[in-house]
C-alpha cells in the first residue's frame, strides 16, 4: 500500500427526494473505514456506524443535515469514545472479578496498529481525516469540534509520537491545505 | 513506502462489512423510525402458554460460519434472594413461574426450520435440562433477572422465561430468555466448570481470531448473534444476544461483556436485589430483607446494613447470632432486642475502626441470643438517625 485511498466524498452531492438509505448508501464505504481505524480493534466497525446512524436518525432524516458525512463522523468518533471510556470501566471490574485476570487482548494485529491504538479515538480521526482523506485543518476541525489551531498542533504532536516510535510517517504539509 | 499509510489503510479495513442493507435496516430499527420486518415469526409474543418452556435455539441457514455459531442462552446465577422470586412475578405475572418445568412438556418455543442445521451444543444442553429434574432455586435467579432487567439498555427487555435446572452431568443451571422489539438475549449460568463440563459447549470455542481467553471468552462472530461468556471463581455466565429476522444487529461484544460483568459480580447482584426487596416492617410483615449473609434496615431518615453471622442459613431459637451493622449518622449507637413477647434489651454495641464490609456509616458488630420464636425487633439509635430490623425466629 502505497498511498492514501480514494473515499467517497465528506459532503456528497445527492439529489432532492434521494432517500435515506441512498445518502447512506454513498456514504457506508468511508464510514466504515473510518470507523475501523477509530474505533478499539475489538470494536465492530458496524457497530459503531450503526450506532451513528441510528443517532442521526433519532432526529429526523439524514437529507436534513448539510453534510451528513460530517456529521457521522463526528458521531463514530462520541462513539468510539464512549466505548473506550465502558472499556476502562470494563477492564477494572474484570481485574476484580477474575482477582487479577484480565481479558486477555486478541493478537489478531501487528504491533504498528498497536501503536495507533494508544492515541484517543478524537486523534485517531485526526491522523485518519489528514493523512489519508487529505482533509484541511479546518473541514478537520469542523468534523472534530475543536479549533483549526489545535487540530494542527495535536496531528504534529501525535506524528512525532508515532515518528520516535519507529515508524515511518508523512509530514503534515504533505497534504493540500 | 509510508507506514503509516500503510497502517492505516490495513486497520481501516479490518472486519468483515456487513453491508449498507444491514447496517441502515438495523440502524433505522434501533432509532425507533419503523416497526422491525421481518420473514420470521413474530417470536417477541412468546409461547401461548403459561407455562416455562425449554428455549432451543436452532440454526436456520446452513452456511457454515453460522453453523458453528454459538448457542445462546442466558444467564446466570447464585446464591442470594429467594426474596426476588416476587421480582419475576411482579415484573410479568403471566409469563413467569417458579413451578417446576414439566419434563414431557414441548420443549421448544421458538420457531425452528426443519432444513436447517440443529446448533451444536445446544441441543446437548437443552436435552440436558430439558431431561432433568428442576431444583429448588428457581426463584434464587430473581435477582440476575433483576440485574438484567435494570441493565442500561434503551428498551427494558421483556423477561419470557426464566428457570434453573440440574443437568445431566450434575450442573445447576439458571437461564432467562428476554424478547425486544427486534433482538432476543439469552443468560445462561452455572458453576465454574459448566462449559467444560456439558457436551458439544467446548467445540464451540473457536481458537480463532476472534476468541479471547482469560475471564471472558467471545464465541465466533456473527453480524446477527453475539455471545460470550464471563468465567469468575464462583460462576459461568453465557450471554447471547441475537436479531430476531438476523438482517439486523445484535449487541455489541461489549455491552455483553458489560452485561456479563453486571449479572456476575456478586456485589452489584446484591445492591440491585436490595434496591428490590420490600423493606422490613413492623410485626416481620414482611421480614427485613436478607441476601445471602446480608440484611437491610428500614429507617426513615438513614441507612442501616448488616451482616449475620450464624451457622445455619436461618434464624432458631436459641441460636446466638453476631451482627455487624453499619449506620449512618453521628454519634453512638444504641440497640434494644424486642422479643415477640414484647420484653426488651440492650445490645452493647462494640465500635470497629474499619472492614471490608463496604456500605455506607459508620461499623458495630453485636450479639444477641434468640429465646423466644416469631417476631424479633432490633431498634438502631443514633444522635440523629434510627432504623429498625425485623427478623423471623423460628422455633
Amino acid at each position: 500500500m502505497t498511498g492514501p485511498v480514494a473515499v467517497p466524498p465528506l459532503q456528497p452531492s445527492h439529489d432532492v427526494g434521494v432517500t435515506d438509505q441512498e445518502i447512506f448508501g454513498q456514504l457506508y464505504p468511508g464510514l466504515r473505514r473510518f470507523a475501523a481505524v477509530v474505533g478499539a480493534v475489538e470494536v465492530d466497525p458496524d457497530d459503531l456506524v450503526q450506532d451513528a446512524v441510528a443517532h442521526a436518525l433519532v432526529g429526523g432524516s439524514l437529507s436534513r443535515f448539510d453534510s451528513p458525512g460530517a456529521y457521522l463522523r463526528q458521531a463514530i468518533v462520541n462513539a468510539a469514545s464512549n466505548d473506550r471510556r465502558r472499556a476502562g470501566r470494563r477492564r477494572r471490574a474484570l481485574t476484580r472479578l477474575g482477582g487479577g485476570l484480565t481479558e486477555a487482548q486478541p493478537s489478531v494485529y501487528p504491533s504498528d496498529i498497536t501503536q495507533l491504538a494508544r492515541f484517543s479515538p478524537t486523534i485517531r480521526a485526526l491522523i485518519y481525516l489528514r493523512v489519508i482523506d487529505g482533509l484541511a485543518y479546518d473541514e478537520i476541525a469542523s468534523i472534530l469540534g475543536v479549533s483549526s489551531s489545535s487540530a494542527r498542533m495535536t496531528l504534529s504532536r501525535a506524528l512525532r509520537s508515532i515518528r520516535s516510535s519507529g515508524l515511518d510517517t508523512p509530514s503534515p504539509k504533505d497534504h493540500h491545505e | 513506502m509510508n507506514e503509516l499509510v500503510d497502517v492505516l489503510d490495513r486497520l481501516a479495513v479490518r472486519g468483515t462489512p456487513r453491508g449498507v442493507d444491514s447496517v441502515f435496516d438495523a440502524a433505522v430499527r434501533a432509532s425507533g423510525q419503523t416497526p422491525p420486518t421481518g420473514s420470521l415469526p413474530d417470536v417477541a409474543a412468546g409461547p401461548a402458554s403459561s407455562s416455562i418452556e425449554i428455549v432451543e435455539v436452532s440454526e436456520r441457514s446452513t452456511s457454515p460460519s453460522r453453523r458453528r455459531t454459538m448457542f445462546a442462552s442466558a444467564a446466570a446465577l447464585v446464591a442470594v434472594a429467594a426474596a426476588l422470586a416476587t421480582i419475576i412475578v411482579i415484573r410479568s405475572p403471566e409469563q413467569h413461574t417458579s413451578q417446576p418445568l414439566d419434563a414431557s412438556a414441548p420443549g421448544t418455543s421458538l420457531p425452528t426450520s426443519p432444513d436447517s442445521p440443529p446448533l451444536v451444543g445446544v441441543p446437548a444442553l437443552s436435552s440436558s435440562i430439558i431431561g432433568s429434574k428442576p431444583t429448588a432455586s428457581a426463584a434464587a435467579f430473581g435477582s440476575v433477572v433483576a440485574a438484567v432487567l435494570s441493565a442500561r439498555d434503551a428498551s427494558t427487555p421483556d423477561l419470557r422465561e426464566t428457570a434453573t435446572r440440574t443437568t445431566d452431568q450434575g450442573q445447576s443451571v439458571s437461564y432467562a430468555y428476554f424478547a425486544e422489539t427486534d433482538r432476543r438475549l439469552f443468560v445462561l449460568s452455572g458453576g465454574p466448570d459448566l462449559i467444560a463440563s456439558v457436551p458439544g459447549l467446548p467445540d464451540q470455542l473457536d481458537p480463532g481470531p476472534h476468541v479471547t481467553t482469560g475471564v471472558v471468552l467471545v464465541w465466533p462472530e456473527e453480524s446477527w448473534r453475539r455471545t460470550v461468556a464471563l468465567s469468575t471463581v464462583n460462576s459461568v455466565t453465557i450471554i447471547s444476544s441475537e436479531a430476531v429476522n438476523q438482517t439486523g444487529a445484535a449487541r455489541s461484544v461489549g455491552d455483553l461483556v458489560d452485561l456479563a460483568i453486571k449479572v456476575s459480580s456478586p456485589d452489584s447482584t446484591v445492591l440491585d436485589a436490595f434496591a428490590a426487596a420490600t423493606p422490613g416492617a413492623a410485626n416481620c410483615s414482611p421480614p427485613s430483607p436478607i441476601i445471602g449473609n446480608e440484611f437491610r434496615g428500614t429507617s426513615g431518615n438513614g441507612q442501616l446494613s448488616g451482616l449475620i453471622f450464624a451457622t445455619k442459613s436461618s434464624m432458631h431459637i436459641g441460636d446466638d447470632i453476631k451482627l455487624v451493622v453499619r449506620m449512618t449518622g453521628f454519634g453512638p449507637l444504641t440497640i434494644t432486642a424486642t422479643a415477640p413477647d414484647g420484653t426488651s434489651m440492650t445490645l452493647p454495641p462494640t465500635p470497629h475502626s474499619g472492614s471490608s464490609f463496604d456500605r455506607p456509616g459508620d461499623e458495630w458488630d453485636t450479639g444477641i441470643t434468640y429465646q423466644q420464636a416469631g417476631c424479633w425487633q432490633i431498634h438502631f439509635e443514633r444522635s440523629d438517625r434510627s432504623a429498625d430490623v425485623w427478623f423471623q425466629v423460628a422455633s
